[in-house]
């Protein structure tokens, strides 16, 4: 799948938002699918003019056309977004192909870091960016993982620039300052 | 925790329209948290505000008092100069803020610190009032605070936390006693201000309501719940017997259900842990409430359906026809096993002895039948009718008839279970013996063992005896547990029915679907493009509990008041199921075995 990456900084360092987009040119873009339903809806229409029994094809029609928005309303990823606000926490928006936005904001206090974190699948090696949960009991030790951009995977290059961006927007406002390698 | 340097600054939308004045709100200078409430309108000086909040806040007990935090400017023009004049007060505060904007402005205010604050970056954070001061958070923490009986530690509080805390701490203070402020002449601005007082009155005519209702609950309760209670509660072998048939259980719940509602304000002594879970509890009481009227109306429902086409009479003289028929296909069945059934070589004796013993069972049964066969009509009547107690009532009472009318298939299948398990028993300690092996009882494990040869003949005998007898048996055993197993899921379906419509939260539900506002589940953060000479500036919104969320926590809610229950446990999994009945265990409706302490 590819994507485009953007990252947005603002005032004095305070603030970024790390942006990756679906770009439309994978086989399985919105245009095509919507143009796809629009037109077998439109030829199943046209089998129940000319067929007797008319009924058929346009339940056909329906379902196929409640099917697409239900996959472009809760499957198919616009973009995935992570917005880093300084000494505040970290904000993780998916956004689907309808515009509906799922937010996710994590707060300082209950990070203990973020980390590129790598993976082994059948076939080949993915990185991505993990929030580290600090446990309730024991602040030290991180207790769970929350892994960001799971719809878009980003390459390790754009990764590795986002983990740069957050670190210096997260801890070097902060009186203590990370050094993880 | 770590302590950060960025000031954020709270400040209402309702607030950006108003005029100069004095910025009044709290802080929490560890957090660097600063949240404005209002605006109080000039003229006046800070030291009549001070007054009026120390007499509003006077027998107050709030984590974060409202104080007077700076200045708040509105210029002409954008480049009114005149008003970024410093107005720093030489006494008494340590940090100041100044705001200010200009009219139609498309921007976000400017803020400014001075004092301690000076050096440090600022953050703007524009939030809606009303939205915050109507949302309750609900979060997993806070559960299970109540739980506990615990407050959170202020430490462990997040910053989101602590925002609607300030927020609804400036609630009791400052926006709730308007008609303080008059008398000092002082004018606040807030998102409440606008508010009219039809808007009072309806909330009080709903206290009022809300408080006759109280009363008369207590009264009832008090009148049958200190008898029952005690009764119920006080005497295990009682609660038992009225637990044991799932009505009886499904009444205690709801009974239970009741008084929670009466007496869950009661339940948190400290002043401050009430005040942090009230809304949780409201909630919570509002859920059971909520699911016992939708359980009654649907009974109701139900009971007129059933009634209005005379269903009661036509299903009773079916179900006779269907125990009937199952009666003699029950006896072909026997016939048919006692045989060669499937081709199988069955031990002949055996076979014979079991199918009479089983046969001679179904003509008792049928016999009973006959006897119940005139009262029929009137118990699924009765039932019909326990529809206005609500259908978890009458699902259960359904229940509970089922296992009434099947109790002889659970009779055949507890014989032939035991049957199978003994047999299986007696194999495994011959087999033990086979290999000159033996159970010790003291210490619980297999010991070896010097046999005669007389033990070992015998034995090897047994052995032999019981391992050619097994197939008769367990085909016994595989035809009842089937027979039991379709009725277990009968009864399962119905039980799974009956905690759905127990525990389903449409309280929760229904606030969720028409104020989505109020049932909080976090916040969102998003970034208000401003010119770069001024501070960051973002906005935060409440952000509605997903609708999953909603249903499993006033489920869970819910089912702490079932952990007592244990004809609907459902804790037992396929898999323990599976090997249990190959062991020849029994399997009980409720799951088996009592969990392990």
């Amino acid at each position: 799948m590819s994507f485009r990456y953007t990252s947005k900084k603002y005032e004095r360092d305070l603030c970024e938002e790390h942006i990756v987009r679906v770009d439309h040119g994978g086989s399985c873009n919105r245009k095509v699918i919507v143009a796809c339903t629009v037109i077998i809806g439109f030829i199943l229409y046209w089998l129940s003019l000319i067929s007797e029994d008319g009924s058929l094809p346009i339940a056909i029609a329906a379902i196929l056309v409640l099917l697409c928005c239900i996959y472009l309303h809760f499957i198919q990823v616009y973009q995935e977004s992570l917005l880093v606000v300084a000494s505040t926490g970290v904000q993780f928006t998916t956004t689907y192909q309808t515009g509906r936005k799922k937010h996710l904001f994590i707060p300082i206090s209950s990070i203990h870091d973020i980390v590129i974190s790598e993976a082994v699948t059948m076939h080949r090696i993915i990185y991505y960016l993990v929030v580290l949960i600090k446990c309730a009991d024991n602040p030290t030790q991180p207790q769970s993982l929350i892994p960001l951009f799971m719809k878009t995977y980003p390459r390790i290059g754009v990764l590795k620039e986002m983990y740069r961006g957050i670190q210096h927007v997260l801890w070097k406002t902060n009186s203590m300052c990370h050094k993880k390698s | 925790m770590e302590v950060s340097n960025v000031i954020r600054v709270l400040f209402p939308f309702s607030c950006v329209i108003s005029e100069d004045g004095i910025l009044i709100g709290c802080q929490d200078s560890r957090r660097r948290l600063v949240c404005v409430v209002g605006v109080v309108n000039q003229p006046c000086s800070n030291e009549t505000v001070r007054t009026y909040l120390r007499k509003v806040s006077l027998g107050q007990k709030t984590t974060y008092p409202v104080t007077v935090l700076g200045t708040w400017r509105r210029g002409q023009h954008h480049d009114d100069t005149a008003y970024r004049a410093n107005s720093f007060p030489a006494h008494g505060q340590d940090n100041w803020i100044e705001m200010y904007t200009y009219v139609n402005n498309p921007d976000p205010p400017n803020c400014i610190a001075y004092g301690t604050w000076e050096n440090n970056a600022l953050m703007m954070i524009l939030y809606d009032q009303t939205k915050f001061l109507k949302a309750k958070l609900q979060n997993q923490e806070g559960n299970s605070g109540i739980a506990n009986g615990k407050t959170k530690k202020n430490e462990y509080m997040t910053d989101i936390d602590c925002i609607f805390d300030m927020v609804n701490s400036c609630k009791n203070t400052v926006l709730c006693s308007g008609h303080n402020a008059i008398e000092y002449d002082l004018n606040i601005i807030h998102s409440q201000s606008e508010r009219n007082k039809s808007c009072k009155i309806w909330t009080l005519s709903l206290s009022l309501l809300n408080w006759w209702m109280m009363l008369i609950f207590s009264v009832i309760v008090k009148m049958t719940g200190i008898i029952t209670m005690c009764s119920l509660c006080v005497s295990n072998p009682i609660q038992r017997l009225v637990r044991f048939p799932a009505t009886g259980c499904q009444l205690v719940e709801r009974y239970h259900h009741l008084y929670h509602i009466l007496t869950l304000h009661k339940q948190s002594d400290h002043e401050e842990l009430y005040q942090r879970t009230s809304s949780k509890l409201y909630i919570r009481k509002g859920n059971m409430l909520s699911s016992i009227v939708v359980d009654i109306l649907l009974g109701v429902a139900v009971m007129l359906w059933l009634i209005h086409y005379d269903y009661p009479n036509l299903l009773a003289s079916q179900i006779m026809q269907l125990v009937d028929v199952i009666g003699g296909e029950l006896q072909k069945l026997l016939a048919w096993m006692m045989g060669v059934p499937a081709g199988l070589k069955l031990n002949s004796q055996l076979d014979m002895f079991l199918g009479k013993f089983f046969l001679y069972h179904v003509y008792l049964w049928l016999g009973y039948l006959h006897v119940l066969r005139p009262f029929m009509s009137t118990i699924v009547w009765c039932i019909g009718l326990s529809g206005c107690l609500g259908l978890s009532v009458f699902l259960s009472l359904m229940m509970d008839f089922l296992s009434m009318l099947t109790f002889h298939i659970y009779c055949f299948y507890v014989y032939a279970a035991r049957l199978y398990n003994l047999q299986l028993a007696g194999l495994s300690s011959c087999w033990r013996l086979f290999r000159g092996k033996k159970w010790n009882v003291l210490r619980q494990r297999v010991d070896s063992c010097q046999y005669d040869v007389d033990q070992l003949f015998v034995g090897t005998l047994m052995f032999t005896i019981l391992l050619f007898l097994l197939p008769t048996t367990a085909l016994y055993y595989v035809v009842f547990t089937s027979f039991r197993l379709v009725v277990l899921v009968l009864e399962s379906l119905l039980a799974k029915m009956v905690v759905y419509l127990t525990t389903f939260p449409v309280f929760s539900l229904f606030l969720r679907l028409i104020q989505s506002d109020i049932l909080a589940g976090g916040v969102r953060f998003s970034v208000i493009d401003g010119p770069s000479n001024q501070p960051l500036c973002l906005s935060i919104h409440v952000e509605p509990t997903p609708y999953s969320v909603v249903l499993k926590q006033g489920k869970l809610e819910k089912m702490d008041t079932w952990k007592t229950n244990n004809v609907q446990k459902q804790s037992s999994s396929l898999g323990s199921i599976c090997k249990k009945l190959l062991a020849g265990h029994l399997v009980y409706p409720w799951g088996g075995e009592k969990p392990k302490k």
